[in-house]
């Protein structure tokens, strides 16, 4: 490229000043390859006058008009004064343009540390605000809901079911039967060596019905569900889709969030009995090839796991699929339009993170109450 | 200086026989249309037209069915990848609803191309790109997120990303829907400005008839019932002597004498 070399500037120094002489075409390329010299000469020279000379540039684009604004806020900051010559009148127009407004004072203040602690307070507190507002207003719903059943709009509900529920089977069967067959092989050899190998089935029996059953299932709905809610909600906020719900009197809770909150509590402990199934049956191939009969692995596993461990993980699918709703339509609506797209990816991602953890933690809380009450 | 004197012989866009539009559907068929270097060229249309997708055929995101389209000597019609990134970077585009990213200030939507595309260090990004905001008036909001800034503010925000790399030719999807009628004639006055100053070629896709008469050296109506174009020209003359109906009326509309007036003043 040959414009690059054709653009040069010429230092004049003088006693009544600096002067910087342009000479050939000034564009992007010419500010890529002189800025920093430029830059440079103006900072090292102490004469309060400082002039460009123009009237040898041949091309000055907006991006040249960049390099000699650049150059005169640069002498600015020193205190000198900057004289533009021999610019046509067009350039001096564009000049004056882009003058306007510029504001240099790079006042952007930092947040102190006290500051900081006050703002991250009043911002928990909002969302802890915003979490109980939500729940209640939900519940109003719910109740409004089950007084006239025509509230709920059944046509929503059916669909988000099938998308919750059936269309997850295939990746919860999956999982199912793979976590099955891996604690059955892992536990083969330990067991193995205290002669208790049939125990295996034991294991599996109650690790998969009280606890990883409904435990893998609820972490892949909320990974495909719920942050489907949040991107979905929270696109639609963006797009003033919940804005003009509100303006027909239509509440987002009953129209966008019931019906996924329906689905989520009905579907995710169907799943759950279908992963617990692939789950033993997945154990089951590797105590078949260990030598037992089918017969015996599922009667070890019907001694082993009563109906309570059942219900149990039945009771701790449902408050999982609770939550993951909640939070997922939670996080959509929470989306601030103003951010667009940016929003809706932290919102979907805070989702599914926060309803894993929410998940771990209910399960532990459940855990513990179901051993108090001695179930 | 005078936009006839920056007009010459060799266009900044010639279209020669296109045709457009999605597989089954053709919406436009066998437009030839040369667009010259240095001049704001307005296209227009009815609704559904066909207006928004010869812009998307002429921004290289969807290639014609037929014909070509050549920018800088390059067909886009046929053009590979790399040839297709070197037209990128000789046009701006600004969208309808302006397409600034949300997550960045003013300032650093303006630098994003300057970061992507040249070797410029970030001090004088910075300076090109308050150059920039200063041309479409908005230096004062350079720290400011889009979403602070009014619809007007957006697009002329837009227009000074498009800017950014000095592309010679900018595209303008709609600039006027949607604004004031005062809004709308500032940026008519700011494309005015760009286009004789810079020598940008402007080719501006809206049917807002005041804008039309105010700044647009040449109309080209476009309709995809009739095929594709129907006349290009001075948009005077074509209101007040074309011998097609259909643009007399299109340019004729009750009220359009008054706005047109106020516009130019």
């Amino acid at each position: 490229m040959p414009d690059a070399e054709t653009f040069r500037i010429l230092f004049e120094v003088a006693p009544g000043g600096l002067t910087a002489r342009f000479v050939g075409r000034l564009d992007a390329r010419a500010i890529a390859a002189h800025w920093e010299t430029s830059a440079a000469q103006l900072r090292s020279n102490a004469s309060k006058v400082f002039a460009i000379d123009l009237s040898a540039v041949d091309y000055l684009d907006g991006s040249g008009l960049g390099l000699v604004l650049g150059l005169e806020a640069l002498a600015a900051e020193r205190g000198a004064v900057t004289n533009i010559i021999g610019a046509s009148e067009a350039q001096l127009r564009l000049m004056d343009m882009a003058r306007r407004g510029q504001d240099r004072s790079h006042a952007a203040a930092q947040e102190g540390f006290v500051e900081h602690i006050g703002r991250v307070t009043l911002e928990i507190g909002r969302f802890l605000r915003g979490f109980v507002e939500f729940r209640g207003e939900l519940l109003r719903t719910m109740l409004a809901a089950l007084r006239d059943p025509r509230q709920l709009r059944w046509g929503d509900t059916l669909r988000e079911m099938s998308v919750v529920g059936a269309h997850a089977l295939p990746v919860v069967a999956l999982l199912g039967f793979l976590i099955g067959a891996i604690i059955a092989f892992q536990c083969m050899d330990p067991l193995a060596k205290y002669g208790a190998k049939l125990q295996v089935a034991d294991i599996v029996g109650i690790s998969i019905f009280r606890e990883l059953g409904p435990l893998i299932t609820a972490i892949l709905v909320a990974g495909r569900s719920g942050a489907a809610f949040a991107a979905t909600i929270g696109t639609m906020k963006v797009g003033q889709e919940v804005d003009a719900l509100r303006t027909f009197g239509i509440t987002p809770m009953r129209f966008l969030v019931l019906p996924r909150f329906v689905a989520c509590v009905c579907m995710t402990p169907l799943l759950a009995v279908f992963a617990d199934l692939m789950g033993i049956a997945g154990g089951s191939v590797i105590m078949l090839s260990e030598g037992f009969s089918l017969r015996q692995y599922l009667n070890e596993i019907q001694f082993a796991v009563n109906a309570s461990a059942f219900l149990q993980g039945l009771v701790k699918a449902g408050v999982f699929g609770a939550l993951i709703a909640v939070i997922g339509c939670q996080r959509g609506l929470a989306t601030n339009k103003e951010e667009g797209a940016r929003a809706v990816g932290s919102q979907t991602t805070g989702a599914v993170v926060s309803s894993i953890v929410l998940i771990v933690i209910a399960d532990a809380v459940l855990g513990a109450f179901f051993y108090t009450l001695g179930i | 200086m005078a936009a006839s004197t920056i007009l010459n012989a060799e266009p900044a866009i010639r279209i020669k026989g296109v045709s457009i539009g999605y597989s089954a559907k053709v919406i436009l068929k066998d437009l030839t249309l040369d667009i010259r270097r240095g001049e704001i060229i307005f296209i227009g249309g009815g609704s559904g037209a066909g207006k928004t997708t010869l812009l998307s055929n002429l921004t290289t995101l969807n290639r014609p069915l037929a014909g070509e389209i050549w920018i800088g000597g390059i067909d886009v019609a046929s053009a590979d990848e790399d040839a297709l990134q070197s037209v990128r970077r000789q046009c701006g585009v600004m969208y309808q609803l302006g397409a600034l990213f949300n997550s960045m200030t003013v300032l650093e939507n303006v630098m994003i191309p300057m970061e992507e595309f040249t070797s410029i260090p970030f001090d004088a990004r910075v300076e090109i790109a308050r150059a920039k905001l200063g041309l479409v008036d908005l230096a004062h909001a350079a720290n400011k997120m889009p979403s602070e800034l009014s619809g007007g503010m957006q697009k002329r925000a837009a227009i000074a990303r498009a800017l950014a790399l000095d592309a010679p030719i900018i595209f303008l999807d709609e600039p006027s829907a949607g604004l004031d009628p005062m809004t709308s004639a500032d940026l008519d006055s700011l494309i005015q400005t760009l286009n004789e100053t810079l020598g940008v070629t402007f080719v501006v896709i809206s049917h807002e008839l005041a804008s039309i008469f105010a700044i647009a050296h040449r109309f080209a109506m476009i309709d995809g019932k009739r095929g594709g174009l129907v006349e290009v020209g001075d948009p005077r003359v074509m209101r007040d002597s074309s011998s097609d109906p259909l643009v007399r009326r299109f340019l004729n509309r009750q009220g359009v004498a008054v706005h047109a007036a106020t516009a130019a003043t």
